[in-house]
């Protein structure tokens, strides 16, 4: 008799070992994996707690490691939505091609800017992008002359409120898209400096610039907050006078401003999963829109036209 | 009987399983370093080119075209019809040229700008200068804000794309490097049919990503690339390339990285630009009417009749040399030759900014400060736990320092990144003098008791004097602290770190080589503190009794009969925290800033191969170069600790074979 329990306990035993990996495929639930954006990770877990609650059997997965690896998952088929706070960029849609023969499906979900911030008591009143470009950039394509040193910018004078004067640029890490997009908008496409610091997080780099006097840094618009300073970014062309106040995200033609996107991989003869389909609609309610402003993002206009137009051609 | 046989059986069985999961966990780790190999060796094999044996659907000429404007600002078009167009996914221009006299070309353009918030092209007009000379080609820079004009006459202009201002004034200069006459081949003898394909649009091409162009002579090829220089972006030649002088048709790949050349002998070519370099050649029965790229990895030729001929690489093949992961080199846009670590998923520009130099002076430059702070702690205390203390406290000071070891490394990274950081680098002074004066004061007081009190008391307590220090230590430090702070002050004007930027011009970081190495060393305290302790305590204590006995002092005992024996162990403690530095990566993605700074400076930021990996990896495309550097640098990470880890090892058994330590 005992025999037989301890056996059927091994029995148990080996049973759940050998079942707990094929779990995810024999479940009655429907998974819905989202890869990408890590700019995007407090809105989509915003939205798919609310998804959730609509449909209770859809579970959602969100991996928010950078955008630059969205079109790998997708294109591996690892992932069925791919977040990216950038466009896809052509070597990458050049890749996706060659992988799976056609190109991914992209659907604008939200609009987003980056702003630059620097410590409270830093006395900078604007930058020029070529001044921004001087501060992260090796190579200075926007023309600019290279800025190490504060007392550059503000002269002797103004920046001896900063103790150590020398300029301590922050950035994300290349897996991240706002280094894409900051790299090709604010760095005229060149190449940053090697002695940009690379932090996994806006979080994290609007901690830093909040600490150090020194420090500037470029964080998506809902990171900027009371403990840092947001310096307008003055447009090329103009004559760059002292008294021009320059330009603050959302600004109509605020040169950092950005739109956030979801790419799906559907093949041109078959239709996209239906828990990807579904999520889509639901973006476009009312209820996800609510979630954009919650989370510092605005809306993008026509989104609703821009999803109903996607899912009819790539939905059943 | 049955139950003993069973029991034998079990046993038998258990054995086997045991035996067996030691040998699959080696072949494991064998298993491993075979991929790491797999994976990285292709990055050397040099590329290996064949012919596609399927004939080619479809006409390469009209899809390249369509792909070509999407990636690469071009000229397309003969003399009199020029129109060139431009779009990054925000700015658009196009540009088309209007005759006003008979020598004279004014370009007009349109200019359109995609709007945020709208998503919205919106068009501006913007009329280009009259230049006033024969325009051969025309190309917009990587930034999208300028217009890089080239006349037949060795001479460029730079135009800045600006809507508000019309007419801009052009100003030609010459080029960096004059290239051959007006009867460079290539221009003139092409037929009708081609013209309209930029291989034969004239002697200038631009390249992928905007940010160089070549120029092509009798029998050389020139590299020319936009340079800021103080301020001034100039056209600069970035190099040379001995091309065969009779070249009929020239095709820089989507990449803009290679090279496809036929030459007049009839022979199709292939060069590296970046090296410089022929990569593979192949004789022709004829000359070809047409070549071409049909994506990064495949490219045709048309013959007159015989339809398309289409090559394609070999998948994963790199044929990189270890100059290009060693070497600093010249890359577009920089006045310099660099080592330089940039992958990027998103430039345009296909260079490769692949050097590892940046990575392991960032890993064995916070490896090597953390031993410094580690060592001298970890050493100090293993020596007096393992042969100062009796068992009974070591037994209880073990374990504690050894806990340590069990921190999550996650946990130590955030603590020191987000809250110790900042007050690290202002105390550093401090911190120096605290120890300094702990240290002496420590060794002053033992000095004192040798001199005054050594034989006066020999209680049951004696082992516990030491600990008697701990209160004194504690207020040595605090003492240290405040003439430390009260040194910054009169030394370096109340600030160490401002002081060596502003008065002696040193680059300094917030996150640096000592913060990390702080980080780092606290990490591996307790694994050198662990194996160095076991040394130690594992001489026999017979040994030392025997020499004490003889009138030998604790520490004359100590350092004639144990640390001898000891040493081996001790170095293999170091080497295995070495080990640990070497590999460690979360501390470091978090206290470092990442930042791959090709330099020894201990007071600026580093970047380490373990850090690289952990943020690189998900975004390498599978098989790419960056792919495989990764892997190369797994590779080296593994060979690194793996060396230090049998040094190690092979220590140990020295100790145990030469002294008959168990350890």
């Amino acid at each position: 008799m005992m025999h037989h329990l301890r056996r059927r306990w091994l029995h148990i035993l080996w049973m759940t070992v050998f079942f707990t990996g094929c779990e995810r495929d024999g479940g009655a639930t429907e998974t819905l994996v989202i890869t990408g954006s890590d700019t995007m990770a407090g809105l989509l877990t915003a939205w798919s707690a609310v998804f959730s609650e609509l449909s209770p059997d859809a579970v959602i997965e969100i991996q928010a490691s950078g955008s630059a690896a969205a079109p790998i998952a997708l294109a591996e088929g690892t992932a069925s939505l791919g977040a990216m706070s950038r466009a896809m960029s052509a070597a990458e849609l050049a890749r996706f091609q060659e992988q799976r023969g056609y190109l991914p499906t992209v659907i604008p979900v939200a609009n987003d800017a980056l702003a630059l911030i620097v410590h409270i008591d830093n006395p900078i009143s604007s930058l020029s992008l070529p001044e921004i470009d001087g501060i992260y950039s090796a190579t200075q394509f926007c023309g600019g002359r290279a800025y190490t040193d504060w007392r550059e910018l503000l002269g002797a004078q103004r920046a001896g409120q900063i103790g150590l004067p020398a300029i301590e640029a922050y950035g994300r890490a290349s897996i991240s898209g706002s280094y894409g997009f900051f790299k090709n908008n604010a760095l005229c496409a060149g190449d940053y400096s090697p002695r940009v610091v690379e932090l996994p997080g806006f979080a994290a780099i609007a901690d830093s610039v909040a600490d150090l006097e020194n420090a500037i840094g470029y964080v998506s618009l809902g990171y900027v907050d009371s403990r840092v300073k947001l310096v307008p970014v003055r447009l090329e062309g103009d004559d760059g006078s002292a008294n021009d106040p320059g330009l603050i995200p959302g600004a109509p033609s605020y040169p950092l401003a950005r739109t956030l996107y979801l790419y799906l991989s559907v093949p041109p003869d078959k239709k996209a999963p239906p828990l990807a389909c579904e999520f889509l609609r639901f973006v476009a309610t009312p209820v996800a829109q609510d979630r954009l402003s919650i989370e510092g993002f605005s809306a993008v206009p026509d989104l609703e036209e821009i999803i109903q137009s996607t899912v009819f051609h790539v939905c059943d | 009987m049955f139950a003993t046989r069973r029991r034998e059986f079990v046993d038998g069985l258990m054995a086997l399983l045991i035996r067996g999961t030691s040998l699959m966990v080696l072949l494991l780790v064998l298993g491993m370093l075979l991929q790491l190999v797999w994976v990285t060796v292709p990055l050397f094999e040099p590329l290996s080119i064949a012919e596609e044996p399927a004939p080619l659907t479809g006409n390469p000429e009209q899809d390249w075209s369509l792909s070509h404007r999407a990636v690469a600002p071009a000229w397309v078009g003969d003399h009199s019809v020029h129109t060139a167009w431009f779009e990054d996914g925000r700015r658009r221009l196009w540009v088309a040229p209007r005759r006003i006299k008979h020598n004279e070309i004014q370009l007009v353009g349109e200019y359109f700008r995609l709007d945020a918030p709208t998503n919205q092209w919106r068009r501006q007009p913007w009329a280009l200068p009259t230049f006033g000379r024969h325009v051969i080609h025309l190309g917009f820079d990587s930034s999208g804000h300028r217009i890089v004009v080239f006349d037949g006459t060795d001479h460029y202009a730079l135009i800045k794309v600006n809507v508000s201002s019309k007419y801009p004034k052009v100003q030609w200069h010459p080029l960096p490097h004059a290239f051959a006459g007006a009867d460079a081949p290539g221009t003139g003898t092409t037929s009708p049919e081609h013209t309209a394909q930029s291989s034969a649009s004239g002697r200038i091409q631009a390249l992928a990503g905007g940010r160089s162009w070549i120029s092509l002579g009798q029998g050389y090829l020139r590299q020319l690339h936009l340079v800021n220089r103080s301020g001034k972006i100039k056209l600069e030649s970035l190099r040379s390339i001995p091309l065969d002088t009779s070249w009929e048709f020239i095709e820089p790949s989507p990449s803009g990285s290679r090279l496809l050349v036929t030459t007049k002998a009839p022979s199709i070519q292939l060069w590296d630009i970046s090296g410089a370099e022929k990569i593979w050649q192949q004789p022709l029965e004829a000359s070809p009417v047409a070549i071409g790229w049909i994506d990064q990895d495949r490219f045709y030729l048309r013959n007159t009749g015989q339809g398309y001929l289409t090559w394609r690489f070999d998948e994963g093949r790199q044929g990189f040399n270890f100059d290009r992961l060693f070497q600093p080199m010249r890359y577009e846009g920089y006045a310099e030759p660099v080592r330089l670590w940039q992958p990027s998923s998103t430039a345009a520009s296909f260079e490769q900014k692949l050097n590892v130099v940046p990575l392991l002076i960032g890993t064995f430059k916070a490896a090597f400060v953390a031993q410094i702070i580690a060592m001298p702690l970890a050493i100090g205390s293993a020596i007096f736990v393992g042969f100062f203390t009796p068992l009974s406290i070591r037994n209880r000071i073990k374990p504690a320092v050894e806990i340590i070891a069990a921190f999550p490394s996650v946990v130590i990274g955030a603590v020191v990144a987000l809250w110790l950081a900042p007050y690290l680098l202002d105390a550093l002074v401090s911190i120096f003098t605290a120890i300094i004066l702990s240290i002496s004061v420590t060794v002053s007081l033992a000095m004192l008791w040798r001199r005054y009190a050594l034989g006066t008391y020999s209680g049951r307590w004696l082992p516990l004097m030491p600990f008697l220090l701990i209160p004194v230590i504690l207020l040595s430090i605090a003492l240290g602290a405040s003439i430390g702070r009260g040194l910054e002050t009169l030394l370096f004007d109340g600030s160490l770190m401002e002081w060596l930027y502003i008065d002696r011009g040193v680059s300094v970081q917030h996150r640096n080589a000592i913060i990390v190495g702080i980080a780092l060393g606290f990490t591996i305290i307790p694994v050198i503190f662990s194996v160095a302790e076991d040394a130690i305590n594992a001489v026999p204590r017979s040994a030392a009794a025997g020499s004490l006995a003889l009138g030998a002092s604790h520490w004359q005992s100590f350092r004639e009969i144990v640390l001898p024996v000891a040493a081996p162990g001790i170095i293999a403690a170091v080497m295995l925290g070495f080990g640990r530095a070497l590999g460690e990566t979360m501390i470091l993605l978090l206290v470092a800033g990442n930042s791959p700074i090709d330099s020894w400076s201990l007071v600026e930021g580093l970047r380490t191969l373990s850090a690289t990996l952990a943020i690189e990896l998900p975004e390498s495309h599978v098989s790419s170069a960056h792919y495989r550097v990764l892997f190369l640098a797994a590779l080296m990470l593994f060979a690194l600790t793996l060396l230090f880890n049998t040094a190690a090892q092979l220590l140990k058994r020295y100790m145990r074979r030469n002294f008959g330590v168990q350890l």
